[in-house]
């Protein structure tokens, strides 16, 4: 019988596929587990949403109570129609869409690396990672949504099929402002002819999309276009909320609405610099650039924007796996950033303040920044035999 | 013609105003980092941002890129000073939120040594030691200043005429300065500096004559300072021809450890003593990008101190950032050594 299972177990992907089910089915255990707790998310928002739109069907999409984008709010109608407890539905859809990340996670690094093992061991950390099962299972919020999206548009893009990618990009947008902390490697792959002008016109249009139901239900459209401008300013009471960023060394409750004025400035001079020393930057497009590219801007807005949430790190933890996959001793990198993120998570589940102080996360998600900008500079030094080609690629010598 | 292809173009597009040549691209962040170093000072003010510091901070951002064009040569490494500069928020939070008086000193000691580059001359050299002796008899944290002229003085770039009238502006100050703070009363001993006070205690020994912890600190500063300078002419002296910018880098890196030195020691400090000192670190970085962690570190600690003054209290310990600049300062004693070539000798002692 050992004979037969460790025979069993060499043939060609068994091991594999039976380590995928296994996670698979504890992933699905551990979430179902989790199904009956109630955040405060769901007690203040959702299911005053949900009571809304039971109440008054799709006509309350006129009124306006919510202040996500309205995508968000006919998924929630359409779970109204079943005949299921609202909540489990949810979750439930929320979970679903933590296998599809998993399974998209796992399709960049294969993509990246070509390897197998490592693209199944970027399945199974996903669906494990304590911000993944916590984000969806027990806060009842929906980062993977957008997540998905933009994980989707990478490989899309990463495929050469531009169009498909930039749709799913503009579908992120319509779902979530937070798409556009990673909107800066766009205009990267744009100056290195990558993507069009022509491509960007997804985002309007996937947003036109995203409202116009609300508006057909009778919400006024300026409101509509305006969604994204009340959002930012709804989270004026900190600078920082339990998110590891610069606001936690120099202080969150302070010069609140001038920080915020200033913040925002000063991120997108700091961009303007950034994209600036990058168009001239002597690199060649690969797969592992673009991926370093959308972690490093993740980090880099998040970090200096004021008002952001710990879970905005949810997107740049799920890049930050691809590249510790693509790029094993950035693994650690992951680890920090995990440890970071669950921080936040944590107080905000159990309402204690962690051990560490914030200020000591915000130092060390300032030494993830670093060693990837440093990746970043460094870049072209790894690919120097390949810069010539780079240059004869693209026309035209920069410098 | 594609219209992509015409923007991208476009970006590269050789342009020139006079003189002057530089890439549409290169102008454009020019512009635009104007703009957002205009606008990022408006939610500090009701109306506009006070004209003077923002002329100051304005005209100390030109005055530092065009240093670092003069010896780099390098536009674009100018270009990125002056957008640094204008954004930097250690200047914002002195010139515009503070309307404190750093920044122009600043702007001052960067004009300084515009004049102390080699291509100017002796009458540079003096009008260095003009404008520094006025920052050295306007102010304490600049005391610095003058240990490290000691050091120039060693390598032969400034006389012992120009030496003394710098010793004698900041002696003046020094004694007329702490004449008065030393009888103050004050009831701390630093003011929202994260130096050595932060560590060992900043609240200073009340209902006595003295204060023997100020005390200690005032004399342990010139004390320590003038060790190092003797120890910095036991060096083996760099017989090899330096490059400008190599020598530039010396000089900054100079000027940064023993500024940063003194204030670390000086009692009385405030939180504007590392204005100066940050734009320095700016200089040092756009120069030396490898040691970027000197600037960047700098940056969060000169900040921690305005930020605990507006605040009136600060979000982590003080002493954790007296910590951090403790260790740059150590970082840049070593480099500094190594520039006098103290390292070696000692080395092969040992």
């Amino acid at each position: 019988m050992d004979a037969y299972v460790r025979d069993w177990l060499k043939k060609d992907r068994h091991t594999e596929y039976l380590l995928i089910g296994v996670l698979t089915v504890l992933a699905v255990l551990v979430r179902i587990s989790m199904r009956t707790f109630v955040s405060d998310d769901w007690v203040i928002f959702w299911d005053d949403w949900f009571f809304h739109l039971e109440s008054k069907g799709f006509a309350a999409l006129a009124d306006d109570f919510y202040d996500y984008a309205p995508p968000m709010l006919y998924l929630l109608y359409l779970i109204t129609l079943l005949p299921v407890n609202y909540m489990t539905a949810f979750k439930g859809f929320c979970c679903l869409l933590d296998f599809a990340g998993a399974a998209a996670v796992a399709g960049l690094v294969w993509n990246g690396t070509q390897n197998r093992k490592r693209a199944v061991f970027a399945y199974g950390i996903f669906l494990f990672l304590p911000t993944v099962i916590l984000n969806g299972a027990a806060w009842c919020q929906c980062d993977i949504i957008y997540t998905l999206f933009i994980l989707l548009c990478v490989s899309f893009l990463l495929r050469g099929k531009t169009w498909t990618g930039m749709w799913f990009y503009g579908a992120a947008f319509a779902i979530k402002l937070q798409s556009l902390f990673i909107f800066p490697f766009l205009v990267i792959l744009w100056v290195r002819r990558k993507v069009d002008l022509k491509h960007f016109v997804t985002l309007p249009v996937m947003y036109m999309l995203g409202i116009l139901p609300a508006w057909l239900a009778g919400r006024p459209f300026s409101e509509l276009l305006d969604i994204y401008v009340a959002q930012g300013t709804q989270d004026a009471w900190s600078l920082s909320i339990k998110f590891p960023n610069v606001y936690q060394i120099i202080g969150n409750d302070f010069f609140l609405d001038e920080y915020m004025g200033a913040g925002m400035y000063l991120i997108l001079g700091i961009l303007m610099m950034v994209l600036f020393w990058m168009a001239y930057q002597k690199v060649r497009v690969t797969k592992e650039y673009v991926i370093l590219l959308i972690l490093f801007f993740g980090i880099l807005t998040t970090y200096f924007l004021p008002h952001m949430h710990e879970r905005y790190l949810y997107l740049t933890d799920a890049f930050l796996l691809v590249y510790g996959m693509i790029r094993l001793r950035r693994f650690p990198l992951l680890v920090l950033a995990a440890f970071n993120g669950i921080a936040g998570y944590a107080q905000y589940l159990t309402k204690q303040t962690p051990l560490v102080p914030y200020g000591v996360l915000a130092f060390f998600q300032l030494g993830i920044l670093i060693v990837l900008g440093l990746d970043l500079y460094r870049f072209p030094v790894y690919e120097k035999d390949r810069q010539e080609l780079d240059l004869q690629e693209e026309g035209r010598i920069p410098g | 013609m594609n219209i992509d292809q015409f923007l991208r173009d476009l970006l590269y597009r050789k342009c020139s105003i006079g003189p002057l040549r530089f890439d549409f691209l290169e102008g454009l962040l020019a512009v635009c980092i104007t703009g957002i170093g205009f606008f990022i000072r408006t939610p500090f003010e009701t109306g506009l941002p006070h004209w003077t510091h923002l002329l100051a901070e304005w005209y100390l951002a030109l005055a530092s890129a065009v240093f670092v064009w003069r010896l780099t040569s390098g536009r674009r490494r100018a270009l990125v000073t002056y957008g640094m500069l204008l954004i930097l928020p250690t200047l914002v939070a002195e010139g515009t939120i503070l309307q404190g008086d750093a920044c122009v000193a600043a702007l001052f000691f960067v004009s300084a040594l515009l004049f102390f580059l080699p291509e100017s001359g002796k009458m540079g050299t003096w009008l260095f030691t003009l404008v520094t002796g006025g920052l050295l008899l306007w102010s304490v944290p600049y005391a610095g200043i003058l240990f490290a002229c000691m050091v120039l003085w060693q390598r032969e770039k400034l006389t012992i005429g120009q030496l003394l009238f710098l010793a004698l502006t900041a002696g003046m100050r020094l004694v007329y300065a702490y004449a008065l703070w030393l009888r103050a009363g004050y009831t701390l001993v630093t003011f929202h500096w994260p130096n050595i006070y932060e560590i060992v205690g900043r609240a200073s020994i009340q209902g006595q004559l003295v204060d023997p912890v100020a005390l200690t600190g005032l004399f342990l500063t010139p004390g320590l300072l003038l060790l190092l300078v003797w120890l910095f002419a036991q060096g083996e002296k760099d017989t090899g021809c330096l490059s400008k910018k190599e020598e530039g880098i010396r000089v900054l890196r100079l000027f940064l450890f023993f500024g940063l030195l003194t204030c670390y020691f000086l009692p009385y400090m405030n939180q504007s003593a590392g204005c100066l000192y940050g734009v320095l670190a700016v200089l040092y970085l756009v120069l030396v990008p490898k040691e970027f962690l000197v600037a960047m570190l700098l940056q969060i600690v000169i900040f921690a101190g305005y930020q605990e003054y507006f605040r009136e209290s600060s979000m982590m310990p003080m002493a954790f950032f007296a910590g951090i600049q403790f260790l740059v300062i150590c970082w840049l004693g070593v480099k500094v050594l190594e520039d006098a070539g103290v390292m070696m000798p000692c080395r092969r002692k040992s």
